[in-house]
Protein backbone atom coordinates (compact mmCIF):
# COMPACT_ATOMS: atom_id res chain seq x y z
CA UNK A 1 0.00 0.00 0.00
CA UNK A 2 3.18 1.95 0.81
CA UNK A 3 4.39 1.36 -2.46
CA UNK A 4 1.35 2.50 -4.13
CA UNK A 5 1.31 5.28 -2.43
CA UNK A 6 5.11 6.24 -3.17
CA UNK A 7 4.73 5.67 -6.60
CA UNK A 8 1.62 7.33 -6.75
CA UNK A 9 3.31 10.36 -5.36
CA UNK A 10 6.09 10.15 -7.86
CA UNK A 11 4.92 10.18 -10.53
CA UNK A 12 2.57 13.87 -9.36
CA UNK A 13 5.92 15.19 -7.79
CA UNK A 14 8.71 13.94 -10.81
CA UNK A 15 7.38 16.56 -13.39
CA UNK A 16 7.15 19.37 -10.51
CA UNK A 17 10.43 18.86 -9.66
CA UNK A 18 11.90 18.82 -12.75
CA UNK A 19 10.14 21.89 -13.84
CA UNK A 20 11.18 23.69 -10.69
CA UNK A 21 14.93 22.44 -11.36
CA UNK A 22 14.44 23.94 -14.64
CA UNK A 23 12.96 27.51 -13.12
CA UNK A 24 15.75 27.57 -10.79
CA UNK A 25 19.04 26.69 -13.13
CA UNK A 26 17.47 29.60 -15.39
CA UNK A 27 17.21 31.80 -12.57
CA UNK A 28 20.63 30.82 -11.87
CA UNK A 29 22.00 31.69 -15.70
CA UNK A 30 20.18 34.70 -16.06
CA UNK A 31 21.35 35.98 -12.57
CA UNK A 32 25.30 34.88 -13.49
CA UNK A 33 24.80 36.70 -17.07
CA UNK A 34 24.02 40.14 -15.71
CA UNK A 35 26.54 39.65 -13.29
CA UNK A 36 29.14 39.13 -15.74
CA UNK A 37 27.25 42.38 -17.79
CA UNK A 38 27.51 44.05 -15.29
CA UNK A 39 31.54 43.69 -14.86
CA UNK A 40 31.34 46.38 -17.65
CA UNK A 41 33.62 46.65 -21.00
CA UNK A 42 35.96 49.36 -19.49
CA UNK A 43 36.04 52.81 -18.62
CA UNK A 44 36.12 55.85 -21.10
CA UNK A 45 37.44 59.39 -19.85
CA UNK A 46 36.13 62.04 -21.23
CA UNK A 47 37.52 65.77 -21.16
CA UNK A 48 34.91 68.02 -21.59
CA UNK A 49 36.76 71.50 -22.28
CA UNK A 50 35.85 75.24 -21.56
CA UNK A 51 34.65 77.82 -24.07
CA UNK A 52 38.43 79.42 -24.19
CA UNK A 53 39.95 76.49 -25.87
CA UNK A 54 40.73 75.94 -29.26
CA UNK A 55 39.95 71.68 -30.59
CA UNK A 56 43.73 71.69 -30.43
CA UNK A 57 43.91 72.99 -27.01
CA UNK A 58 41.19 70.25 -25.67
CA UNK A 59 42.93 67.49 -27.58
CA UNK A 60 46.15 68.66 -26.02
CA UNK A 61 44.54 68.81 -22.07
CA UNK A 62 43.36 65.14 -23.01
CA UNK A 63 46.80 63.89 -23.73
CA UNK A 64 47.82 65.67 -20.60
CA UNK A 65 44.89 63.89 -18.55
CA UNK A 66 46.39 60.51 -19.86
CA UNK A 67 49.27 61.04 -18.14
CA UNK A 68 47.81 61.27 -14.58
CA UNK A 69 48.16 57.41 -13.34
CA UNK A 70 44.84 55.84 -13.17
CA UNK A 71 45.84 52.30 -13.34
CA UNK A 72 43.65 51.54 -10.23
CA UNK A 73 40.22 51.75 -12.20
CA UNK A 74 40.73 48.57 -14.39
CA UNK A 75 42.62 45.34 -14.28
CA UNK A 76 44.34 46.27 -17.82
CA UNK A 77 45.21 49.14 -19.33
CA UNK A 78 43.32 48.16 -22.30
CA UNK A 79 39.96 48.51 -20.67
CA UNK A 80 40.58 52.52 -20.22
CA UNK A 81 39.83 55.00 -23.15
CA UNK A 82 39.95 57.77 -23.86
CA UNK A 83 37.97 60.86 -25.48
CA UNK A 84 37.04 64.01 -26.12
CA UNK A 85 33.62 66.08 -25.04
CA UNK A 86 34.45 68.51 -27.15
CA UNK A 87 32.61 72.25 -26.56
CA UNK A 88 33.63 74.76 -29.79
CA UNK A 89 30.68 77.71 -28.46
CA UNK A 90 30.93 78.98 -31.79
CA UNK A 91 27.98 81.48 -31.26
CA UNK A 92 29.63 82.55 -27.99
CA UNK A 93 33.28 83.07 -29.97
CA UNK A 94 31.54 85.05 -32.46
CA UNK A 95 29.99 87.58 -30.06
CA UNK A 96 33.26 87.73 -28.22
CA UNK A 97 35.16 88.53 -31.68
CA UNK A 98 32.56 91.30 -32.16
CA UNK A 99 33.64 92.44 -29.40
CA UNK A 100 37.42 92.28 -30.00
CA UNK A 101 37.08 93.65 -33.41
CA UNK A 102 35.58 96.72 -31.98
CA UNK A 103 38.57 97.34 -29.67
CA UNK A 104 41.59 95.77 -31.57
CA UNK A 105 42.24 97.41 -34.75
CA UNK A 106 43.20 95.36 -37.79
CA UNK A 107 45.37 92.59 -35.88
CA UNK A 108 43.31 89.56 -34.20
CA UNK A 109 46.30 87.37 -33.45
CA UNK A 110 45.55 89.47 -30.00
CA UNK A 111 42.08 87.68 -30.13
CA UNK A 112 43.65 84.05 -30.23
CA UNK A 113 47.07 84.85 -28.12
CA UNK A 114 44.26 85.90 -25.07
CA UNK A 115 42.41 82.84 -26.32
CA UNK A 116 45.24 80.60 -25.88
CA UNK A 117 46.40 82.37 -22.38
CA UNK A 118 49.32 83.75 -24.30
CA UNK A 119 48.47 86.94 -22.90
CA UNK A 120 46.60 88.52 -19.94
CA UNK A 121 42.88 89.32 -20.09
CA UNK A 122 42.27 93.00 -20.69
CA UNK A 123 39.03 94.81 -18.55
CA UNK A 124 37.20 95.61 -21.48
CA UNK A 125 37.01 91.33 -22.35
CA UNK A 126 36.20 90.83 -19.16
CA UNK A 127 32.04 90.96 -18.90
CA UNK A 128 31.89 90.12 -22.19
CA UNK A 129 33.90 86.72 -21.93
CA UNK A 130 31.53 86.27 -18.51
CA UNK A 131 28.45 87.22 -20.59
CA UNK A 132 29.65 84.22 -22.89
CA UNK A 133 30.61 81.86 -20.53
CA UNK A 134 27.24 81.46 -18.34
CA UNK A 135 25.28 81.89 -21.45
CA UNK A 136 23.08 78.72 -22.28
CA UNK A 137 24.63 75.63 -23.18
CA UNK A 138 24.58 75.65 -27.48
CA UNK A 139 21.73 72.70 -28.03
CA UNK A 140 23.76 71.22 -31.11
CA UNK A 141 27.19 70.45 -29.10
CA UNK A 142 24.95 69.06 -26.20
CA UNK A 143 23.41 66.87 -28.49
CA UNK A 144 26.52 65.46 -30.01
CA UNK A 145 27.40 65.06 -26.02
CA UNK A 146 24.96 63.20 -25.52
CA UNK A 147 25.62 61.00 -28.38
CA UNK A 148 28.68 60.05 -26.99
CA UNK A 149 27.99 59.34 -23.31
CA UNK A 150 24.79 57.07 -24.94
CA UNK A 151 27.32 55.26 -27.10
CA UNK A 152 29.69 54.94 -23.94
CA UNK A 153 26.68 53.68 -22.19
CA UNK A 154 25.57 50.98 -24.50
CA UNK A 155 28.76 49.25 -24.94
CA UNK A 156 28.67 49.14 -21.07
CA UNK A 157 31.35 51.55 -20.18
CA UNK A 158 31.64 53.59 -16.95
CA UNK A 159 31.97 57.18 -17.94
CA UNK A 160 34.48 59.79 -16.19
CA UNK A 161 34.24 63.16 -16.98
CA UNK A 162 36.59 65.65 -16.14
CA UNK A 163 34.98 69.25 -17.22
CA UNK A 164 37.00 72.26 -16.72
CA UNK A 165 35.30 75.95 -17.05
CA UNK A 166 32.31 76.04 -19.13
CA UNK A 167 32.39 72.50 -20.17
CA UNK A 168 30.93 71.68 -16.50
CA UNK A 169 27.79 73.89 -17.75
CA UNK A 170 27.25 70.98 -19.94
CA UNK A 171 27.98 68.63 -17.86
CA UNK A 172 25.48 70.27 -15.73
CA UNK A 173 22.91 69.68 -18.52
CA UNK A 174 24.25 66.06 -19.68
CA UNK A 175 23.65 64.13 -16.75
CA UNK A 176 20.15 65.02 -15.68
CA UNK A 177 18.78 64.28 -18.86
CA UNK A 178 20.52 60.83 -19.00
CA UNK A 179 19.69 60.33 -15.49
CA UNK A 180 15.55 61.01 -16.80
CA UNK A 181 16.28 58.74 -20.16
CA UNK A 182 17.45 56.03 -18.17
CA UNK A 183 15.25 56.18 -14.91
CA UNK A 184 17.89 56.53 -12.79
CA UNK A 185 17.80 58.97 -9.95
CA UNK A 186 22.59 59.07 -9.11
CA UNK A 187 24.54 59.93 -11.65
CA UNK A 188 26.83 57.11 -9.92
CA UNK A 189 24.06 54.46 -10.66
CA UNK A 190 23.83 55.27 -14.19
CA UNK A 191 27.68 54.60 -14.75
CA UNK A 192 28.53 58.38 -15.02
CA UNK A 193 31.61 59.96 -12.56
CA UNK A 194 32.01 63.51 -13.01
CA UNK A 195 34.93 65.70 -11.76
CA UNK A 196 34.44 69.15 -12.40
CA UNK A 197 37.43 71.83 -12.37
CA UNK A 198 37.72 75.72 -12.38
CA UNK A 199 33.89 74.94 -11.98
CA UNK A 200 31.34 77.84 -12.44
CA UNK A 201 28.03 75.35 -12.57
CA UNK A 202 26.20 75.61 -9.33
CA UNK A 203 27.16 72.82 -6.98
CA UNK A 204 26.55 69.53 -6.90
CA UNK A 205 26.79 67.09 -3.62
CA UNK A 206 27.62 64.52 -5.76
CA UNK A 207 30.73 65.86 -7.82
CA UNK A 208 34.07 66.84 -6.28
CA UNK A 209 35.20 69.98 -8.00
CA UNK A 210 38.41 72.36 -7.69
CA UNK A 211 38.99 75.53 -8.20
CA UNK A 212 42.32 77.78 -6.88
CA UNK A 213 41.72 80.94 -4.58
CA UNK A 214 43.80 82.89 -7.26
CA UNK A 215 41.51 81.65 -10.10
CA UNK A 216 40.53 85.43 -11.72
CA UNK A 217 37.98 84.11 -14.28
CA UNK A 218 36.55 81.90 -11.15
CA UNK A 219 36.53 85.58 -8.95
CA UNK A 220 34.57 87.19 -11.78
CA UNK A 221 32.16 84.40 -12.72
CA UNK A 222 31.45 84.09 -8.74
CA UNK A 223 30.13 87.43 -8.86
CA UNK A 224 27.51 86.63 -12.00
CA UNK A 225 26.83 83.15 -10.68
CA UNK A 226 26.33 80.88 -8.02
CA UNK A 227 29.41 78.64 -8.38
CA UNK A 228 31.27 76.88 -5.29
CA UNK A 229 33.91 78.73 -3.57
CA UNK A 230 37.35 78.07 -3.89
CA UNK A 231 38.72 74.65 -2.33
CA UNK A 232 42.23 74.51 -3.44
CA UNK A 233 44.75 75.53 -0.62
CA UNK A 234 47.60 76.20 -2.79
CA UNK A 235 47.69 78.92 -6.10
CA UNK A 236 47.58 78.51 -9.93
CA UNK A 237 48.42 81.79 -11.33
CA UNK A 238 51.94 82.23 -12.41
CA UNK A 239 54.08 84.33 -15.05
CA UNK A 240 55.76 82.68 -17.76
CA UNK A 241 54.80 81.14 -21.06
CA UNK A 242 54.19 77.22 -19.61
CA UNK A 243 52.22 79.41 -17.11
CA UNK A 244 48.59 81.09 -16.28
CA UNK A 245 48.43 84.53 -14.93
CA UNK A 246 44.79 84.20 -14.82
CA UNK A 247 45.25 80.76 -12.41
CA UNK A 248 42.44 78.74 -15.11
CA UNK A 249 44.20 77.27 -17.38
CA UNK A 250 43.57 73.42 -17.57
CA UNK A 251 47.07 72.36 -18.74
CA UNK A 252 49.04 75.85 -17.29
CA UNK A 253 47.05 76.03 -13.91
CA UNK A 254 45.46 72.83 -12.78
CA UNK A 255 47.61 70.01 -14.28
CA UNK A 256 50.81 72.20 -13.80
CA UNK A 257 49.87 72.53 -9.87
CA UNK A 258 51.00 69.39 -8.02
CA UNK A 259 48.56 69.89 -5.29
CA UNK A 260 45.26 70.38 -8.11
CA UNK A 261 46.98 67.54 -10.15
CA UNK A 262 46.98 65.01 -7.55
CA UNK A 263 43.81 65.88 -6.39
CA UNK A 264 42.06 65.53 -9.76
CA UNK A 265 43.81 62.16 -10.21
CA UNK A 266 42.50 61.19 -6.92
CA UNK A 267 38.89 62.26 -7.32
CA UNK A 268 38.78 59.99 -11.27
CA UNK A 269 39.84 57.13 -9.29
CA UNK A 270 37.19 58.08 -6.43
CA UNK A 271 34.36 58.75 -8.17
CA UNK A 272 35.07 56.22 -10.13
CA UNK A 273 35.42 53.19 -8.46
CA UNK A 274 31.99 54.26 -6.39
CA UNK A 275 30.27 54.10 -9.69
CA UNK A 276 28.19 51.21 -11.06
CA UNK A 277 29.14 49.86 -14.37
CA UNK A 278 26.13 50.89 -17.17
CA UNK A 279 23.97 47.64 -17.04
CA UNK A 280 21.06 48.40 -18.93
CA UNK B 1 11.08 48.72 -50.26
CA UNK B 2 8.78 50.95 -48.84
CA UNK B 3 11.17 52.36 -46.65
CA UNK B 4 13.92 52.56 -48.64
CA UNK B 5 11.87 54.64 -51.12
CA UNK B 6 10.45 57.35 -48.12
CA UNK B 7 14.83 57.42 -47.03
CA UNK B 8 15.22 58.13 -50.72
CA UNK B 9 13.23 60.91 -51.08
CA UNK B 10 13.57 62.26 -47.45
CA UNK B 11 17.31 62.26 -48.38
CA UNK B 12 16.22 64.09 -51.50
CA UNK B 13 14.45 66.67 -49.31
CA UNK B 14 16.88 66.92 -46.71
CA UNK B 15 20.02 67.49 -48.92
CA UNK B 16 19.37 71.04 -49.82
CA UNK B 17 19.22 71.83 -45.92
CA UNK B 18 22.14 70.28 -45.50
CA UNK B 19 23.96 72.21 -47.98
CA UNK B 20 22.92 75.14 -46.84
CA UNK B 21 23.86 74.60 -43.16
CA UNK B 22 27.74 73.71 -44.85
CA UNK B 23 27.01 77.26 -46.69
CA UNK B 24 27.02 79.10 -44.50
CA UNK B 25 30.27 80.55 -43.96
CA UNK B 26 29.97 81.17 -48.16
CA UNK B 27 33.11 83.25 -48.81
CA UNK B 28 32.57 86.37 -51.80
CA UNK B 29 35.89 86.16 -54.55
CA UNK B 30 36.98 89.21 -52.66
CA UNK B 31 36.78 87.97 -48.89
CA UNK B 32 38.63 84.31 -50.03
CA UNK B 33 41.84 86.41 -51.41
CA UNK B 34 41.50 88.47 -48.47
CA UNK B 35 41.49 84.75 -46.56
CA UNK B 36 44.22 83.28 -48.41
CA UNK B 37 46.81 86.51 -48.47
CA UNK B 38 49.73 86.79 -50.94
CA UNK B 39 51.42 83.19 -51.02
CA UNK B 40 55.08 82.37 -51.07
CA UNK B 41 55.62 80.20 -54.00
CA UNK B 42 58.59 78.49 -52.45
CA UNK B 43 57.17 77.64 -49.04
CA UNK B 44 53.67 77.78 -49.79
CA UNK B 45 52.57 79.74 -47.19
CA UNK B 46 51.59 83.21 -46.71
CA UNK B 47 54.34 85.74 -47.07
CA UNK B 48 53.74 87.19 -43.89
CA UNK B 49 54.12 84.09 -42.17
CA UNK B 50 57.19 83.07 -43.96
CA UNK B 51 58.82 86.25 -42.51
CA UNK B 52 57.35 85.30 -38.81
CA UNK B 53 58.67 81.88 -38.81
CA UNK B 54 61.94 82.81 -39.84
CA UNK B 55 62.37 85.24 -37.20
CA UNK B 56 60.79 83.14 -34.39
CA UNK B 57 63.22 80.28 -35.44
CA UNK B 58 65.97 82.20 -36.78
CA UNK B 59 68.79 79.20 -36.12
CA UNK B 60 66.46 75.47 -36.70
CA UNK B 61 65.65 74.64 -39.82
CA UNK B 62 63.85 71.72 -37.94
CA UNK B 63 61.83 74.02 -36.09
CA UNK B 64 61.18 76.29 -39.31
CA UNK B 65 60.18 72.98 -41.15
CA UNK B 66 57.68 72.12 -38.46
CA UNK B 67 56.45 75.89 -38.64
CA UNK B 68 55.86 76.04 -41.83
CA UNK B 69 54.13 72.47 -42.09
CA UNK B 70 51.94 73.51 -39.64
CA UNK B 71 51.26 76.72 -41.87
CA UNK B 72 50.60 75.07 -45.12
CA UNK B 73 47.76 73.08 -43.11
CA UNK B 74 46.18 75.78 -41.79
CA UNK B 75 46.28 77.59 -45.40
CA UNK B 76 44.97 74.53 -46.97
CA UNK B 77 42.11 74.36 -44.61
CA UNK B 78 41.04 77.97 -44.78
CA UNK B 79 41.60 77.48 -48.56
CA UNK B 80 39.14 74.70 -48.27
CA UNK B 81 36.57 75.96 -46.14
CA UNK B 82 33.68 75.98 -48.03
CA UNK B 83 33.99 72.40 -48.53
CA UNK B 84 33.39 70.69 -45.14
CA UNK B 85 34.75 67.30 -45.36
CA UNK B 86 38.01 68.81 -47.28
CA UNK B 87 38.46 71.46 -44.58
CA UNK B 88 37.52 69.06 -41.23
CA UNK B 89 40.39 66.10 -43.08
CA UNK B 90 42.69 69.55 -43.05
CA UNK B 91 41.69 70.89 -39.36
CA UNK B 92 42.89 67.21 -38.31
CA UNK B 93 46.38 67.45 -39.99
CA UNK B 94 46.84 70.94 -38.34
CA UNK B 95 46.31 68.55 -35.10
CA UNK B 96 49.10 66.33 -35.96
CA UNK B 97 51.05 69.33 -37.27
CA UNK B 98 50.83 70.85 -33.92
CA UNK B 99 52.53 68.05 -32.29
CA UNK B 100 55.03 68.02 -34.75
CA UNK B 101 55.87 71.62 -33.08
CA UNK B 102 55.75 70.16 -30.50
CA UNK B 103 58.69 67.40 -31.70
CA UNK B 104 60.81 70.12 -33.00
CA UNK B 105 60.84 72.92 -30.03
CA UNK B 106 60.42 70.38 -27.09
CA UNK B 107 58.47 71.88 -24.19
CA UNK B 108 57.88 75.06 -25.66
CA UNK B 109 55.96 73.62 -28.58
CA UNK B 110 52.84 73.91 -27.06
CA UNK B 111 53.64 77.76 -27.11
CA UNK B 112 54.93 77.65 -30.18
CA UNK B 113 52.25 76.62 -32.03
CA UNK B 114 49.50 78.87 -30.33
CA UNK B 115 51.76 81.68 -31.35
CA UNK B 116 51.44 80.23 -34.67
CA UNK B 117 47.66 79.70 -34.59
CA UNK B 118 47.08 83.40 -33.64
CA UNK B 119 49.09 84.43 -36.66
CA UNK B 120 47.69 82.51 -39.70
CA UNK B 121 43.78 83.39 -37.80
CA UNK B 122 44.68 87.42 -37.71
CA UNK B 123 42.04 89.13 -39.74
CA UNK B 124 38.11 89.14 -39.62
CA UNK B 125 37.63 86.56 -41.87
CA UNK B 126 40.68 84.54 -41.08
CA UNK B 127 39.06 84.81 -37.62
CA UNK B 128 35.90 83.06 -38.62
CA UNK B 129 37.31 80.69 -40.51
CA UNK B 130 38.82 79.58 -37.78
CA UNK B 131 35.77 79.34 -35.50
CA UNK B 132 34.69 77.39 -37.93
CA UNK B 133 37.05 74.62 -38.12
CA UNK B 134 36.90 74.43 -34.47
CA UNK B 135 32.14 73.39 -34.99
CA UNK B 136 33.59 71.04 -38.11
CA UNK B 137 35.78 69.48 -35.34
CA UNK B 138 33.39 68.63 -33.57
CA UNK B 139 32.08 66.36 -35.28
CA UNK B 140 34.96 64.66 -36.54
CA UNK B 141 37.32 64.90 -33.82
CA UNK B 142 39.12 61.76 -32.64
CA UNK B 143 41.00 61.97 -29.55
CA UNK B 144 45.05 61.92 -31.29
CA UNK B 145 47.26 60.87 -28.19
CA UNK B 146 50.64 61.82 -28.16
CA UNK B 147 52.68 58.45 -29.18
CA UNK B 148 55.82 57.23 -31.49
CA UNK B 149 53.08 56.86 -33.90
CA UNK B 150 52.26 60.06 -34.86
CA UNK B 151 56.14 61.26 -35.77
CA UNK B 152 54.75 59.56 -39.40
CA UNK B 153 52.65 62.46 -40.02
CA UNK B 154 55.58 65.53 -39.17
CA UNK B 155 56.27 65.38 -43.18
CA UNK B 156 59.44 67.51 -42.58
CA UNK B 157 61.10 64.98 -41.57
CA UNK B 158 61.55 63.27 -44.85
CA UNK B 159 62.38 66.56 -46.86
CA UNK B 160 65.24 66.70 -44.40
CA UNK B 161 67.65 64.86 -42.06
CA UNK B 162 66.81 64.68 -38.32
CA UNK B 163 70.63 64.70 -37.53
CA UNK B 164 72.28 68.15 -38.19
CA UNK B 165 69.25 70.13 -38.35
CA UNK B 166 69.69 72.08 -35.04
CA UNK B 167 71.98 74.14 -36.73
Amino acid sequence: MNHHLRHFLNQIFTPIKIFLFIILWSLLCFHFSAHAQCRGSGTRIFYGNGMFNSASDANNSLIELEKLDVSELESSADRIHYDLALNVSESSLENILTVVEQKVDGDLSYFWNVMDALLPMPDWLVAPMMEALQSAVDNDTLEHMLAQYETALSLSEKIVLVSHSQGNFYAAEAIPTLLEKYGQTEAASLGFANVRVGDPAPPNAEFPYFTFTDDQVMDWVRALTHAPPANLETLGAGLGPELDPLGHHFIKAYLTNDESREKIRQAMVDTALATAYPCF
Amino acid sequence: MQMKTLLFISSLILLPLTQATALDLALTPQMRVEALGKVDPHTHVRTDIRDYILAEAPHSRLQQRSLFQLAHDYQSAIRQIENEKIAQSWALKIIKSEFCVRYAFGESGYTEAAKLHGQMLNTHIRARIGIRLNTYLMKALPYTPAAETWKKECRFLKAGSLNGDHS
